[in-house]
């Protein structure tokens, strides 16, 4: 499979560095990052200038108001909540990843990543369903897990993703 | 526009509010022993696509269930099934923490990706059924197809484990001391390497070609309150990418051991530990008094950071005895002080009740949950202990 010719857009590229990109967009901007030494300055930047961003220290005194309480802590972890539908939150503090499952089996159009790890000795093709969440957990049946929490009904949501 | 007419015409379909026993895209069982009942479900948010030879479920809705046994409800898995042959087709919602006694009503949110292939043949295309009932005795109901039980109980004594120190917090200091421990929980959390995981395929082409990988030995964090100790582990690896280690362990209480999780963290050549999760085991887990066994499960997991201009290489590995379930259905966990002086709790993910106890903290203040903490632990019917 080729390098994708295009360069994606530098605010496509500044999302990925900041785990901010839907599932496909993630995916197809990542996949072209790791082969174009360019867009992975640019990502690497990108990711720098956040590091930075993230290392402000959080105020000394924080107010015991409710409000003062969640402008502390945001600020403290530099969470950006990114619900994925009203009332969702998936609670991966410092990343604003969803809980999201790239679909990539069965689309005819050239999915199948064969030389993504070809560095490595050890050949994968890619994963015909993708758990794509930096707080996915294998569980001890060898499925994905991963950890939303519902707002509204102030519940935490356990999705795990078996696979045959 | 034949796509376009066909995905409106399959999200018309599923917009229809489905009950217990009637046909439709989504359906929703209880199992005979099961003391739910549905009152309603509504998936009208989902949305179905044909793609290439399969159906692309975003399934987004709710089941709102009473409760009509006698102990209160403390969990609920359900089994949610589109093919499962195929990746992508089986998956549970699990809720944890709920407290519903005898004729209250609560209400289950999903919100997943599901695939099917097409052409799907007649009937619903999601089927849900409510696998297991976690009750505050720690009892359990259901048929547990998807072996959630386990991990259901772990998950609640964890709970009672946690919201006993953020009480004990709370009574001792009052809001300033709650506030204190949930914002460091909040910082833990924010600095917790995270890391990325993904089931991989190996490539008919090489994969298990002579030579590939090499052999990585594990370190362990042993618990001298541990019901089990580990002895050695190995696990085949290459890059990012790595097979499910093959763990030796040894019971060593005096009696038998049903069923154990043991943690898997993994350091990368740049001197960052990740939590992986848990060693996948094989469906038998039993341990004899004094037996001495192999985890051995299929299974290889490609591994990713957050930074994609980072790649990750496996250096070494690391394994801890994260729960045990014995013969007389007691469990053991490690205790917060044991997870603090092995500084495992730095790198494992908070327990689910932390997690949503710390993101009512921060949405809703520390009223909240105060309330919260109050309200679950006057209901226990034991307290945490190993």
């Amino acid at each position: 499979m080729s390098i994708r010719k295009r360069h994606p857009d530098e605010r496509k590229l500044s999302l990925l560095a900041s785990n901010d990109l839907g599932p496909m967009d993630r995916w197809r901007v990542h996949r072209h990052v790791i082969r174009c030494d360019r867009c992975a300055a640019t990502v690497a930047a990108h990711a720098r200038m956040r590091a930075e961003m993230l290392k402000e220290p959080p105020p000394a005194q924080p107010d015991f108001s409710a409000l003062a309480h969640q402008v502390h802590v945001e600020v403290a972890q530099a969470t950006v909540a990114a619900p994925r539908r009203p009332g969702w939150t998936v609670p991966v503090a410092g990343t604003a990843v969803a809980a999201l499952i790239l679909i990539v089996l069965t689309v005819p159009s050239g999915i199948w990543e064969t030389d993504r790890s070809a560095p490595h000795p050890v050949q994968t093709t890619s994963v015909p369903i993708l758990a794509e969440s930096m707080d996915a957990q294998v569980t001890t049946a060898g499925a994905l897990s991963v950890r939303s929490f519902h707002s509204e009904s102030a519940t935490l949501i356990v999705t795990t993703y078996h696979f045959p | 526009m034949i796509r376009s007419a066909r995905r409106l015409a399959v999200a018309l379909l599923a917009s229809m509010p489905v009950v217990s026993g009637q046909h439709g895209q989504v359906t929703v069982t209880v199992p005979d022993g099961v003391p739910l009942h549905v009152v309603s479900t509504d998936f009208g948010d989902s949305e179905f696509e044909a793609r290439g030879g399969a159906l692309v479920i975003e399934l987004a809705g709710s089941v709102r269930f009473r409760h009509e046994g006698h102990d209160a409800v403390r969990a609920v898995t359900l089994a949610i099934r589109a093919d499962e042959r195929m990746m992508g087709g089986t998956a549970a919602v699990s809720v944890p923490s709920l407290h519903a006694t005898r004729g209250e009503e609560f209400t289950v949110y999903c919100s997943l990706r599901m695939l099917r292939p097409l052409p799907a043949p007649p009937g619903p295309v999601v089927e849900i059924v409510t696998d297991a009932v976690l009750l505050d005795t720690l009892v359990a109901v259901g048929p547990d197809r998807l072996g959630s039980l386990h991990q259901m109980k772990v998950r609640e004594l964890e709970a009672r484990r946690d919201r006993e120190f953020f009480l004990t917090r709370w009574r001792s200091g009052g809001r300033e001391e709650l506030a204190s421990a949930m914002q460091a929980s909040l910082r833990r959390q924010a600095a917790q390497p995270r890391l990325g995981v993904q089931p991989a395929l190996a490539g008919a082409a090489t994969a298990g070609r002579p030579g590939a990988g090499r052999e990585v030995q594990f370190a362990f964090v042993q618990d001298p309150d541990a019901p089990i100790i580990l002895e050695r582990g190995t696990a085949l690896v290459s890059g990012s990418i790595s097979d499910a280690p093959r763990i030796t362990l040894r019971n060593r209480e005096p009696q038998e051991i049903r069923t154990f999780e043991i943690g898997w963290l993994v350091h990368d050549r740049n001197g960052g530990t990740y939590s992986v999760g848990s060693a996948p085991v094989s469906t038998d887990t039993r341990l004899a008094v004094g037996q001495r066994r192999e985890t051995a499960a299929p299974g290889r997991f490609e591994l990713f950071l957050a930074d994609p201009a980072r790649d990750l290489e496996i250096e070494a590995m690391t394994a801890y005895v994260r729960s045990v379930e014995l013969e007389d259905e007691s469990l053991w966990v490690p205790t917060r002080s044991a997870l603090e002086e092995s500084r495992l709790v730095e790198i494992v993910p908070v327990s689910t009740e932390e997690l949503r106890l710390t993101e009512l903290y921060r949405l809703r203040g520390p009223a909240v949950v105060v309330e919260e903490l109050e309200k679950l632990s006057s209901e226990n019917t034991g307290s945490y202990a190993n």
